[in-house]
C-alpha cells in the first residue's frame, strides 16, 4: 500500500516515467525539424515582417552613402494558449499497489501531449490550402491564414509595400514526381521579393506523408533517373538534402486524407515561415496537498502558440493537378 | 492564437472584411487587377471578371454580358493596361 509518506518517492518515480517518455516522443516528433521551435516569456508575441533594405547604390568620390529605409511588411501577434490535463492516481491504485496502471497513465498522457503538439503543427500544412478556419486537434476552431490574410499556400500572396504578389503553391499542384520537384526548385530559386529582386529560396528539404515515402526515396536517392530506362545521372541527388516523412501528414485532424500532399522548404529560412513558441514546455507537476482517502491529482500542462510568418520559404502541392 | 492586422489589410484591399479573407479565386482576381470594391460589392462574381478600365484588353473565350462584365475563366484572362507610349501618342493627336 502506498501511504502519504510514500508521496515523495512516488512523485520521483512518475517524474522519471515522464522524462523517459517525453525524451522518446521529442525524438520522434517531426514538426520540430521544420518549425522554428523556441521559448518565450511573453503572453503575446509581436512579429513584424521586414523585407530588408533595398537601394544599394554606386557611391561616387566624395558622395555620402545614400540613406535608405527598411521596407516594413505585415505584422502579426501570436498569443499563448494553455493546454493540460489531470492525471489522477486513485486511492485504489495506491491501496493495491497498482504500479502498472500508474505507469501506463503517465506514459499515455505524456504521449498524448506530444502527439497533439506534433499533430497541431502538421495540421498547419494539411490545412494550408484553404483560408477557412479549421478545427484543430484540441477541438477548437482556429484561423488558417497568415499575416497577409491568405492561406499558407496561395498563388497570390500579397505584401504591405506594393501590389506585387508571389505564389508558394508548386505550379498546378502536381502529384509528387521528379519533374514536379525540379519545377518547384526552379520556382523557389527564381522567387522575387516585394521589391521585385530575385531572392532565391533553396528548396532543399522534401516533406511527404508515409504514402509517398518509397517514391520520394527513389526520386531523391537513385544514382540514375528513377523509373525510366534513361541512364542519365539523377541530378536531384544531393540537391534535396533532407527527406522528412511525417506520419501525421497522412490524415489531417478531422479525417481528411492528405496523404498525397507534399511540401518543400528552405531549411535555412523556413523558421521565418513556420514558428512554434513555447511559454512553458510540457511538465508533470505534483499536487500541493495529498489526502489519504482522495485521488492524488498530478497535472500535465503547457503553454504554446503556433505562428505563421512570411510564407515564401515553404512551398506545397495538394496534388489536385489544378 | 493568431491576431493579424485586419484593419490595415481591409484598408489596402488585401482582405474582404475584418476577419474575412479573400478566397483563393478572389485573391487571384485581385492580383489580376480587379478592384477590392468590385469584389466586395458583388460586381465581380466567381468566374466573372469585370473590365478595370476602357483600354483593357481581354484575351480568352469570355463573352461580354450586358453589365460590362466578362464571363471567362480567370486563369485565361490577360488584362493589359495602356503603356506610356500609347498615352503620349494620344496626347499628340
Amino acid at each position: 500500500m502506498i501511504t502519504k509518506s510514500d508521496f515523495p518517492s512516488l512523485t520521483d518515480d512518475l517524474q522519471s516515467i515522464f522524462n523517459e517518455t517525453a525524451k522518446t516522443k521529442v525524438a520522434e516528433m517531426k514538426g520540430n525539424q521544420i518549425f522554428n521551435v523556441f521559448d518565450t516569456i511573453r503572453l503575446t508575441y509581436d512579429h513584424l515582417i521586414l523585407h530588408g533594405l533595398s537601394g544599394i547604390q554606386r557611391v561616387a568620390d566624395g558622395q555620402d552613402l545614400p540613406k535608405i529605409n527598411s521596407e516594413e511588411g505585415d505584422s502579426v501577434t501570436w498569443t499563448q494558449d494553455y493546454y493540460g490535463a489531470i492525471v489522477s492516481i486513485t486511492k485504489k491504485m495506491r491501496k493495491f499497489d497498482l504500479y502498472d496502471q500508474m505507469t501506463s497513465l503517465v506514459k499515455s498522457i505524456v504521449t498524448d501531449a506530444f502527439d497533439s503538439i506534433d499533430q497541431s503543427l502538421a495540421d498547419v500544412l494539411g490545412n494550408g490550402f484553404s483560408a477557412s478556419n479549421y478545427t484543430d486537434v484540441y477541438g477548437v476552431s482556429v484561423a488558417a491564414v497568415g499575416p497577409d490574410a491568405l492561406a499558407l499556400f496561395s498563388t497570390a500572396h500579397t505584401n504591405n509595400i506594393n501590389s506585387n504578389t508571389f505564389s508558394n503553391i508548386i505550379t498546378s499542384n502536381p502529384v509528387l514526381s521528379r519533374t514536379a520537384i525540379v519545377t518547384a526548385r526552379k520556382q523557389g530559386l527564381t522567387h522575387k521579393d516585394p521589391n521585385n529582386k530575385i531572392r532565391p529560396v533553396n528548396l532543399d528539404t522534401l516533406i511527404v506523408a508515409p504514402s509517398n515515402e518509397d517514391l520520394a526515396e527513389r526520386i531523391l536517392y537513385s544514382e540514375l533517373m528513377s523509373g525510366t530506362g534513361n541512364n542519365d545521372v539523377n541530378a536531384l541527388k544531393g540537391k534535396v538534402k533532407k527527406l522528412i516523412v511525417w506520419e501525421r501528414l497522412e490524415t489531417r485532424t478531422g479525417g481528411t486524407d492528405t496523404s498525397a500532399y507534399w511540401y518543400m522548404c528552405d531549411s535555412a529560412k523556413v523558421g521565418e515561415s513556420l514558428q512554434c513558441l513555447f511559454a512553458e514546455r510540457p511538465s508533470l507537476d505534483a499536487p500541493d496537498e495529498v489526502y489519504t482517502n482522495k485521488n492524488w491529482d498530478y497535472s500535465l500542462d503547457f503553454y504554446y502558440a503556433i505562428g505563421r510568418g512570411y510564407p515564401a520559404y515553404v512551398f506545397g502541392s495538394n496534388a489536385s493537378g489544378s | 492564437m493568431e491576431n493579424i492586422n485586419w484593419s490595415n489589410l481591409v484598408a489596402k484591399g488585401r482582405a474582404k472584411a475584418h476577419g474575412v479573407p479573400w478566397t483563393e479565386e478572389e485573391a487571384k482576381a485581385r492580383a489580376a487587377g480587379v478592384s477590392a470594391e468590385d469584389i466586395r460589392d458583388g460586381v465581380w462574381k466567381s468566374g466573372v471578371v469585370s473590365v478595370p478600365n476602357e483600354s483593357a484588353e481581354i484575351s480568352g473565350t469570355g463573352e461580354i454580358s450586358g453589365d460590362g462584365s466578362v464571363n471567362a475563366n480567370i486563369d485565361k484572362v490577360v488584362i493589359k493596361k495602356p503603356t506610356i507610349k500609347k498615352a503620349v501618342k494620344k496626347s499628340k493627336k
